[in-house]
């Protein structure tokens, strides 16, 4: 059997003396959107940190088979393992295009020679990424001018250019309304389609519901239930973690 | 009970996105109102614009039946006052620093002490040093030491264990009674933000969508769960 | 030994005025987040008023002066006016300038502080007759013997002095209210905001203590340290350094660190008349101390150091390439042929000077525009490119376009090596490194008789195929064949550099600039990307390094000295630091340039050069950060009615 496209044992981060992620195992298969959910402050964006490699952690990190979790953050997205921010942190003195043609991952010297002999890199097929996602009629426009739904999109197609297997989206439907997150949501399972395995973190259980195969559940750092949507969403424990011990109907 | 604090058609967000759209709500002294909400839906950004951190793209804010103030150290003296989710306790400076930052003459520490007797012990303490629950404990007496009249306080239970949050929010109902103070409260430990609110909002994808006393909004619990899980795959009583 | 404790007791006076100068920059840290370049010109100022009233009893203000009485004034009444009017001048700063800058991003703060450094320093030979005043004693010029040597009881004073100052500064942070609301507004200025705090009163309170502060312990120091039209302003230098290895959190750590370094530069004095001390070592070391310990702070304290956290944020200017390069190059070089045809002499050199400047600040844009990466060292990258030219064209004879790569590849080197502080740190501390790194450059290496030949640094012509390309041609002082050799070299790099900041390159300079972190996430390895902006920056600086030496036939110090390196950066941050165009701006206003020429020689006000520049510089900084090129773009967009699409 293939060693699945994203898998962590163990990861364990610590914020001085308080553990804000503990021993999480957790894998992602190719065609897979797993999703990661808990209460705010349980401890998500903290392992998609981890995982980056953004904070120091303990624990394996691999990537279809491979140890990742020695590397330096830009290291381990050559590697095939990118990520999207809560905060979009798109780059805002680059167009739509070239906000997906830096990413990728090539040396500051190979652009240099690339740029003075007027050489495109072969298998930059930024357009095809772009059309994918419905971005070429903004492509040359930069992304703070356009809709929140819009520039959360740039951010996975950024995140997917080069030779990505695995995403990590943070929180990417959060500030999006309704029609926008379902609009996302096909986005995400069509990335998923193509062989790659998503990771989602998110609070719209609407969404998370209607596009993850397998949920994870996290409070207070520590994974406390994982299955299928409606399992997790059905759990009790799950229920209070997210409103309080007397609310669960 | 005097209107405290009035959002009009606020609509409001960051590099010119909306992230709130046609917010209205009303605080009236010694009344809390809760807004809940799932994350993303736009209740910081609600309390950031009450706090005019923020300023409106649309609709108004006012505070004591007039418009916020340019300057948020003007609206601060006034009486308008916000608890950040950071807490906004300075943690180089000891407790009694932190608590006579701002101090005026007519100030009443000691009443505010008795709110928090723990405090007393730890005066001459760095704040750095102090546990979440007793950090957001000096969060709460520092913002009454200036005898606020509009509290807005986000997200206190944020990284508190469960235990300290229940001892917490009921001095949030005492200060609101004995202070006549009106509290604007987020919270996502829903059942007990409702059980000392008068009234609730609940927000979704930026924009209200439930409204009520907060005892009717304890009892139709699905209404709210709703909100946070959209239609409930434990039940079938989707509306028809 | 006893020749140690002398030269440590030496080395006070001007360990006080480090020590309180890092005192003052650590304390306005905190309450402003600005980190003070300026604060040795005000010690400057400071010193003069006092030279001044002493000499003919007359105050001198930045514009106008009042007499006070006919004759000298006293020493101590003299010494309180001083210290008044530079903690007036300090609020002047606070008020005007920095107050205006408080969410700019730290680029603008950065250049204001520094245009208002040079800005003071260039006003006090035009405000004050420096010929022939000197500075007599204020303190006791009594001596006290100790361990077999003599000690002179005001360097003690000094140094009790400076002790007490920077202990009066610490008990009003940690004492006060006041001083309470200032740390709590150095943690978090939007929480000390809703509690009700004004951190632009507060601010406004530590510029005039760190002034009085800083303005005494100078004045004080003054009559054992000399009156100097300039020197002043490069103490600010041991005491950035002193702030640094403080973490800028400290005020007493850096106080003592500031003693430490004077008594360190003192002692370096006395090692270097020592038999076997190596001759290459006996001048510069002392400057180059305060470049090594800031890097070892740095690099050690690196991520510990503090940023100063601010209400909002203002992006940095934004970035625009020309649209069509080729046509503006043709545009460019006709107008670069008729200027040259059209002028001969001092006008001539003043048009190559422009072009050969606007290569210079091109290497600006390019590292500090479009990598985000503030360095004030773009001087002695091109000061290492002519001095390593006159080597190769002298010692070694490497013929002309040889002699240039070569020249440039070792400046490239040290721009590899000043940028490897920037992987560590960014912001106004990497300004800080690279000040220091181009002083201890100028002092250890240009401007050290060791490294110079007897016959100074001559440098031979450029010949090509037997041309003979030189520039000088008997009476002709710039020769068209020099001139068209520069037009041609510098054309091809800034057409070079347009390509690469259109391509890749440009686009992964803009997303370091604009987001480390998510520029890590998309691949792009940071660090060598940093390390290729200052490689690129110092060639592009090399090469005008080595046409300025090839236009002057000889160098000294003095032509690539710091006060003209700041005097670039002023230009290119004015002409527009993000757009190639602004470079093109910079050169012509650049030092010795057009305008110089047209100030110097029709106008005759050469000598308030370095005060517009400087003057310039603030107001561009404060009223519009975009600079020139961006400004006027600006209006041209907003008179440009917006495309209505239906």
């Amino acid at each position: 059997m293939n060693p699945p496209l994203l898998a962590t044992e163990g990861l364990t981060v610590h914020y001085g003396g308080v553990r804000a992620n503990t021993d999480i195992d957790l894998h992602a298969g190719a065609g897979e959107v797993v999703g990661l959910i808990g209460p705010n402050g349980a401890g998500k964006t903290t392992f998609v940190d981890a995982v980056t490699g953004f904070t120091p952690s303990h624990g394996t990190v691999s990537v279809a088979g491979r140890r990742v979790d020695r590397l330096a953050p830009h290291q381990r997205r050559r590697a095939g393992l990118a990520r999207t921010w809560q905060a979009g942190e798109l780059f805002t003195d680059l167009t739509v295009r070239q906000n997906v043609a830096v990413a990728g991952g090539r040396g500051p010297l190979r652009n240099l020679c690339n740029d003075l002999i007027g050489r495109a890199e072969p298998g930059d097929d930024v357009d095809a990424v772009l059309e994918t996602f419905g971005l070429l009629p903004v492509a040359d426009r930069r992304p703070g001018k356009l809709s929140l739904g819009r520039q959360k999109i740039v951010g996975v197609a950024r995140a997917l250019a080069g030779a990505t297997r695995v995403i990590l989206l943070d929180e990417p439907a959060a500030g999006l309304d309704t029609d926008e997150s379902a609009e996302f949501g096909t986005h995400v399972r069509a990335v998923a389609e193509t062989g790659r395995a998503v990771l989602l973190i998110d609070h719209d259980m609407t969404l998370v519901a209607a596009i993850c195969d397998r949920v994870y559940v996290l409070d207070y750092g520590a994974v406390i239930a994982s299955g299928t949507p409606g399992e997790v969403l059905a759990d009790p424990a799950v229920r209070t973690a997210y409103l309080g011990s007397e609310l669960v109907p | 009970m005097t209107e405290m604090l009035r959002l009009d058609a606020v609509t409001a967000g960051y590099a010119g996105i909306p992230a709130v759209r046609d917010i209205g709500l009303s605080v009236a002294s010694g009344e809390i109102v809760a807004m809940l909400g799932p994350n993303g839906a736009g209740k910081t950004t609600t309390l950031r614009t009450a706090a005019g951190i923020l300023t409106p793209m649309t609709g108004t804010v006012s505070a004591f039946g007039r418009p916020l103030r340019r300057r948020l150290e003007q609206n601060a003296r006034a009486g308008l006052v916000l608890v950040p989710d950071t807490r906004g306790v300075f943690h180089s400076l000891t407790v009694r620093e932190n608590l006579t930052l701002a101090r005026r003459r007519n100030d009443n520490l000691d009443e505010v002490l008795d709110l928090f007797p723990a405090l007393r012990e730890l005066m001459g303490r760095r704040c750095g040093r102090l546990s979440g629950g007793e950090q957001q404990m000096l969060a709460l007496a520092k913002a009454l030491v200036h005898r606020p009249r509009v509290l807005l306080i986000d997200e206190m239970s944020m990284g508190l264990a469960p235990v300290a949050v229940q001892a917490l929010l009921p001095s949030i109902r005492a200060l609101a009674d004995r202070f006549s103070v009106g509290v604007l409260l987020v919270e996502q430990h829903i059942d007990l933000a409702l059980s000392i609110a008068d009234r609730a909002v609940v927000l979704h994808h930026g924009r209200i969508v439930l409204t009520g006393p907060a005892a009717e909004l304890r009892a139709d619990r699905n209404a709210v769960a709703e909100a946070y899980f959209g239609a409930s795959p434990t039940h079938d009583s989707s509306p028809a | 030994m006893d020749q140690v404790l002398l030269f440590i007791t030496l080395g006070f006076a001007g360990g006080a005025v480090y020590a309180v100068i890092a005192a003052s920059i650590v304390s306005l840290h905190a309450a402003t987040g600005v980190l003070n370049f300026a604060q040795g010109s005000l010690a400057l100022w400071g010193v003069w008023v006092v030279a001044e009233l002493r000499h003919s009893g007359t105050l001198v203000l930045p514009v106008g002066s009042i007499p006070l009485g006919s004759g000298p004034m006293a020493a101590w009444p003299a010494a309180g006016l001083g210290v008044l009017s530079v903690a007036a001048l300090a609020l002047a700063a606070h008020l005007l300038v920095f107050r205006p800058l408080r969410t700019a991003p730290p680029l603008a703060q950065v250049v204001a502080s520094v245009g208002l450094m040079l800005a003071i320093a260039s006003l006090v030979p035009l405000r004050f007759s420096t010929e022939g005043v000197l500075a007599p004693p204020i303190l006791t010029e009594r001596t006290l013997e100790a361990a077999g040597t003599v000690i002179n009881v005001s360097d003690l004073i000094l140094l009790a002095t400076a002790l007490t100052v920077a202990a009066a500064l610490s008990a009003y942070l940690r004492f006060t209210r006041w001083g309470v609301a200032t740390r709590a507004g150095a943690e978090d200025e939007l929480a000390a905001r809703l509690t009700g705090l004004s951190p632009d009163r507060l601010a406004a309170v530590m510029w005039l203590l760190t002034g009085a502060a800083t303005a005494l312990v100078a004045i004080l120091a003054a009559p054992t340290l000399g009156l100097d039209p300039i020197g002043y302003m490069f103490y600010v230098l041991p005491g950035l350094a002193a702030a640094l290895l403080a973490r800028l959190t400290s005020i007493m750590v850096a106080c003592l660190a500031g003693l430490a370094i004077g008594v360190l530069q003192s002692i370096l004095l006395l090692l270097s008349t020592f038999d076997g001390w190596p001759v290459w070592a006996q001048a510069g070391l002392g400057d180059a101390v305060p470049f090594v310990i800031v890097v070892v702070a740095l690099v050690i304290l690196g991520r510990r150091l503090p940023a100063r956290g601010a209400l909002g944020t203002v992006r940095m200017p934004a970035v625009a390439l020309p649209t069509r390069p080729w046509p503006t190059a043709g545009v460019l070089l006709a107008a670069a042929a008729l200027a040259i045809g059209l002028t001969s002499g001092s006008w001539r050199f003043g048009v190559v000077t422009s072009i050969i400047m606007a290569l210079i600040a091109l290497s600006l844009v390019v590292l500090t525009g479009y990598l985000g990466q503030i360095s004030l060292a773009s001087m002695a990258f091109a000061g290492t490119g002519g001095f390593i030219l006159s080597r190769a064209t002298m010692a070694w004879n490497v013929p002309f376009p040889l002699s240039v790569l070569l020249s440039a590849g070792v400046a490239t080197l040290v721009g590899v090596l000043v940028g490897l502080p920037a992987l560590r740190v960014r912001g106004a501390q990497l300004a800080v490194v690279t000040l220091a790194g181009a002083v201890a450059v100028q002092q250890a290496a240009f401007a050290n008789p060791a490294l110079t030949p007897f016959e100074g640094n001559l440098i031979d012509g450029p010949t090509l195929f037997g041309w003979d390309l030189a520039v000088r041609d008997g009476t002709d002082l710039t020769t068209s064949a020099f001139a068209a050799t520069v037009v041609v070299i510098v054309g091809v790099l800034a057409m070079a550099v347009v390509r690469l900041l259109a391509g890749f390159t440009g686009q992964s300079f803009l997303a370091v600039r604009s987001n480390e972190r998510a520029a890590a996430s998309v691949g792009i390895d940071v660090a060598r990307v940093k390390l290729a902006g200052f490689a690129l920056s110092a060639f592009l600086a090399g090469v005008g390094g080595c046409l300025i030496g090839y236009s002057r036939s000889q160098l000294s110090v003095e032509s690539f000295n710091v006060i003209v390196g700041l005097s670039v950066l002023c230009m290119a941050y004015v002409g527009g630091i993000t757009r190639v165009s602004g470079a093109l701006i910079a050169g012509l206003i650049a030092p010795l340039g057009v305008l110089y020429t047209l100030l110097n020689t029709t106008l005759g006000l050469g000598h308030y050069y370095t005060l517009i520049a400087a003057c310039a510089l603030v107001l561009t900084a404060v009223l519009n950060p975009v600079g020139i090129a961006g400004g006027t773009s600006g209006l041209l967009h907003r008179r440009t009615p917006r495309k209505v699409v239906l």
